[in-house]
């Protein structure tokens, strides 16, 4: 056996993680709480060491690991990183370090809970890192449902019926895309799972266009539903808001993003034809994701509530910059499900640690929270001018690019989008003025503020923000990296089906 | 004389006759009572355990004996290792069980026993006669175990419908029989291959009728639509290990006979039966695991779920040459091992509450981790959840059906995936989610004073193991899938 490259190392820290707290008595909280973090520790230190060394100039996929699993089939355990995944393996990294961080706060059955969020966190990983379709949707559908205790034993509020919602939504939609996966291996004719192989037939002979029409659709839903593609969305609010803290934190911060990063590789990536054809329609969904949950934010009274629509109201965002397919806005969806992961998990994190003392989430019970807790108030400001695209914040240069890059194609639906962007202001700044302004709500009267380690992920998360925020040119040139074969392919089916009435297009 | 190497082609079977004959003057001797039992069901579990080494070094050492009628190869390895396995795990579990019969504590053991010595026969069986005596022997057992708890309604009952549907289907296998007989000349597999492969127009109507009558004979066995319909009562009142058994060894014992006909005497048939096999498959998996979703008893709702489970080794018919019948085998292995695992748990439960309702289960994750740990993998494996077992069996199978090109059923394979999802989750949701209720469950276990069922080692060390089988399977596929390919090559077609 090959020794492990840094990629696998990645993985299988937190999964070593977790086999190791199955023997450690429960009554050893430290241990427990030392055990969990040092396993996601070493898997931030080489998600971090990945981006430093990846090699730019070089590009494509690096730091390979490969082993036959099933030759048979075609699958192979393969991982790798180009500057896609890259950047949100990195991003993952931090969230799994800062949930975990958030999870020691867990006061019953915490063992459990560990092991199960390490296991989320090992799915999370493998989808991103996975270059085998077969191990993409083996650790998709492994990130799906150790949520279902997760929300179960220890979420508040309906959360039988929430995790039972989110659950299956998101599993109907794991089989549909392997419907489409599987129909995908045998229409390439090459007996193989593997991505990169299917990549360079693709740039070769693309698919059948007839194969493309009906199996892309089934990819995008497929997907699309943990991004919460309209009218799919409705697991989301209500699974986050029954939630524990730190699996909203991850569930709105990454795994939303593997549906993302899933359509980017697997749909548009290997289907730019189907693509083309169907993303029209996408985009004016994403004007829906984008307005239609953002007003209903606005009316949301429960603060997860607010976060949870607001989250499904950005994945429009995502989803209009997918329906572009130009280099600007790819480049820009990509760099947004970054910030946004960072930042959505950060919202959830800090209603969550107020949660935990006034163990009220409605609005009207919060009020002038600021005076209390100073230091929490301030990064949740932060938070909700990130959260509406204001400049500074690393949401604003993914937003901004995304816009640009609709704004040539798809003008009426940056339309839309912009307008989103005020509603998102809205009812932002209602939030902050209900909850942190004001007069001193009596719930509030016995807050006490982070202290000391306690404002670790918070500010490691905020600091990500605006230092990407300011230095874009950190991400960029990695991200336009990963995303140059899959432009290189949507260009290239771009020039061979004439577009009726247009000029042809020459690669 | 045989020589001897023919001998040692089926000490499979030598040594389970032998291991019954030596329970059956055991039990002649020793005093009856249900420490008798148990010592019957660990002398079984060892000469089980023996059998199953000394078949593991038998690899490779193939061949016929008895005129073609009785043929070691690789698919009667295959299925001697499952069948051994299944008898394990099910021998356990009778031990186990001892204390809720009444009288015949050794017989039980010793019907287990010969059951698996037909079920060993029948992975050989290459002649119909050999076939149905195989059945048979496997059958009768069953039908004296389904009714052993003579004192529960249910059991009779359960005993008894399947004594009735049992007939029926003995009479359709030997009706059938009679036709393929008649248009062949023949009763062996290899002898109807061949005359088959002589003729102008091979499926004559009369032999078809005769495939026909077979196949839906089986259909029994495995519990396919339209031959279903006995399945949920008879796995709800037979005892809990006899219902393992039912799941484990009967269902994979009619997979075994299709399999070997479909290759040979039913190989010019195959295409035909291919259809008919998709549309059963797409019937029965709707109607398994549709019917499983409001059942309130965890042994009924098996049953259906084990319909559904027959669904989708059916799609391993259908796509019977596009490695379906390897998906099939990788299957019944997951299947084997996620069944035993819930059996497992099932039987610890019930004999400290007395009942099977899901309900009882309540707070099982605080009383005992391991078990809730146990039903937990067992079930989400069986609903196909990585990284087990029951994942990559359906992924595989569902690969196959692609590769036969049968999409549509592809698809219901996989939407049903969330029905089984759902149903799991459910006993999931009372095992994890809800709090220890009734307090019963606390009185029922008064040695514990209400910290939950203790387990002996021998319990936690079996439960290990099937978690361990799940996994493997689920992980570590590579091997596993080369070991059914390579079945199918050292198998006479």
């Amino acid at each position: 056996m090959p020794h492990p490259g840094p990629v696998s190392l990645l993985l299988l820290s937190p999964a070593l993680g977790g086999a190791i707290l199955l023997f450690i008595p429960k009554d050893r909280v430290e241990w427990l709480k030392k055990t969990a973090l040092a396993a996601v520790s070493v898997s931030l230190a080489l998600a971090v060491f990945l981006f430093c060394r990846y090699d730019r100039t070089a590009g494509g996929y690096q730091f390979i690991d490969k082993i036959d699993w099933v030759p048979s089939l075609g699958i192979a355990y393969h991982v790798g990183v180009d500057g896609i995944n890259l950047v949100l393996l990195l991003m993952t990294a931090v969230l799994a370090f800062a949930g975990v961080w958030v999870s020691c706060g867990v006061k019953e059955r915490l063992k459990e809970y560990l092991v199960f969020y390490l296991f989320l966190i090992v799915g999370c990983f493998g989808v991103l890192s996975a270059l085998n379709i077969f191990f993409i949707y083996f650790f998709y559908e492994t990130a799906v449902v150790p949520v279902f205790p997760l929300i179960g034993v220890w979420g508040s509020g309906n959360k039988e019926y929430a995790t039972m919602k989110l659950t299956l939504y998101l599993t109907l939609g794991a089989v549909l895309a392997l419907v489409a996966l599987l129909a995908l291996y045998f229409t390439t004719g090459l007996n193989t799972f593997d991505l990169t192989a299917i990549e360079a037939a693709v740039r070769e002979n693309p698919l059948p266009l007839s194969f493309q029409r009906w199996a892309f659709p089934l990819i995008l839903v497929g997907f699309g539903v943990i991004l919460t593609l309209w009218p799919f969305h409705t697991w989301s609010p209500m699974g986050y808001a029954a939630a524990p803290t730190s699996v909203s934190m991850l569930h709105a911060g990454v795994l939303k993003k593997l549906g993302a990063y899933a359509i980017i590789r697997l749909g548009i990536g290997l289907m730019p034809q189907g693509a083309a054809l169907w993303m029209p329609l996408v985009s004016w969904i994403a004007v829906i994701n984008i307005l239609y949950c953002g007003f209903v934010a606005y009316a949301q009274k429960d603060l997860k509530f607010i976060l949870g629509y607001s989250s499904c109201s950005h994945m429009g965002y995502i989803l209009l910059g997918l329906s572009c397919l130009t280099p600007v806005a790819l480049n820009g969806t990509v760099f947004f499900m970054f910030a946004h992961g960072l930042m959505a998990a950060l919202g959830f994190a800090l209603v969550g640690f107020i949660y935990d003392q006034t163990h009220t989430r409605l609005l009207e019970d919060w009020g002038g929270f600021g005076k209390k807790i100073p230091f929490v108030a301030t990064i949740f400001v932060m938070t909700a001018m990130a959260s509406s695209g204001v400049p500074g914040f690393a949401n604003f240069i993914g937003e901004l690019m995304i816009l640009l890059g609709a704004w040539d194609t798809r003008r009426w639906q940056a339309v839309g989008a912009v307008a989103g962007l005020v509603v998102t202001a809205g009812y932002m700044l209602k939030t902050v003025r209900a909850s942190m302004q004001g007069p001193l709500s009596p719930r509030g009267a016995s807050l006490l503020d982070a202290k000391g380690w306690q404002r670790l992920p918070y500010l490691l998360l905020i600091a990500l923000l605006i230092l990407v925020g300011f230095l874009p040119a950190l991400l960029l040139p990695t991200i336009s990296k990963g995303t140059a074969p899959i432009l290189e392919r949507i260009h290239s089916a771009q020039a061979q089906v004439p577009s009726p009435g247009g000029p042809r297009h020459v690669a | 004389m045989w020589p001897s190497g023919v001998l040692s082609l089926f000490g499979t079977e030598i040594g389970l006759v032998f291991l019954s004959l030596g329970c059956l003057v055991l039990d002649i001797f020793l005093p009856s009572d249900k420490k008798k039992g148990k010592l019957l069901a660990s002398v079984g579990m060892a000469g089980v355990a023996a059998l199953f080494v000394h078949l593991c070094c038998q690899w490779g050492h193939f061949g016929s004996a008895f005129g073609g009628s009785f043929s070691q190869d690789g698919l009667a390895f295959f299925f001697k290792l499952l069948f051994l396995l299944a008898g394990f795990f099910t021998l356990f579990m009778a031990g186990e069980y001892q204390h809720h019969l009444e009288r015949g504590h050794g017989e039980f053991i010793l019907l287990i026993l010969l059951g698996l010595t037909g079920l060993s026969f029948l992975a050989s069986a290459a002649d119909f006669l050999l076939l149905f005596v195989s059945i048979e022997t496997l059958t009768i057992s069953l039908y004296i175990m389904t009714a052993y708890l003579r004192g529960r309604k249910t059991s009779v009952e359960a005993g008894l419908k399947y004594l009735i549907l049992g007939a029926l289907s003995t009479a359709l296998f030997l009706y059938g029989l009679s036709f393929i007989y008649g248009s062949t000349g023949s009763t062996s597999y290899a002898e109807i291959s061949r005359k088959l492969a002589g003729q102008a127009l091979p499926l004559s109507p009369p032999f078809l009728f005769g495939v026909a009558l077979v196949v839906s004979s089986l259909g029994f066995k495995i519990a396919s639509v339209p031959f279903q319909l006995w399945t949920p009562d008879i796995y709800e009142g037979a005892p809990t290990p006899v219902t393992a058994y039912l799941a484990m060894a009967s269902k994979a014992a009619g997979f075994a006979a299709l399999t070997r006909l479909m290759l040979t005497a039913f190989g010019p048939a195959q295409e035909l039966l291919a259809l008919l096999f998709a549309i059963l498959a797409a019937l029965t998996l709707l109607y398994g695991n549709l019917g499983a979703i409001p059942q309130t008893n965890i042994k009924r709702l098996l049953g259906y779920s084990s319909i559904g489970h027959a669904g989708y080794l059916l799609v391993g018919l259908a796509a019977f040459s596009h490695a379906g019948k390897e998906a099939l085998l990788f299957y019944l292995l997951s299947y084997l091992f996620s069944t035993a695992g819930a059996f497992l748990v099932i039987v610890a439960v019930s004999s400290r509450l007395e009942t099977d309702e899901i309900s009882g289960y309540a707070g099982l994750s605080q009383k005992s981790p391991l078990l809730a740990a146990g039903m937990l993998l067992a079930l989400l494996s069986l609903a196909g959840v990585p990284p087990l077992g029951g994942f990559f069996a359906k992924f595989y199978l569902l690969w196959a059906g692609m590769r036969a090109g049968l999409l549509w059923l592809v698809v219901i394979g996989a939407l049903n995936v969330i029905t089984s999802l759902y149903y799991s989750l459910k006993i999931v949701k009372v095992m994890y989610l809800d709090p220890p209720t009734p307090p019963s469950f606390d009185g029922a276990s008064p040695s514990s004073g209400g910290a939950g069922p203790e387990l002996t080692v021998n319990q936690k060390a079996i439960q290990y193991l099937t978690i361990a089988g799940i996994l493997v399977l689920g992980i570590w596929q590579g091997p596993f899938v080369r070991f059914v390919e390579q079945v199918f090559v050292l198998t006479v077609h």
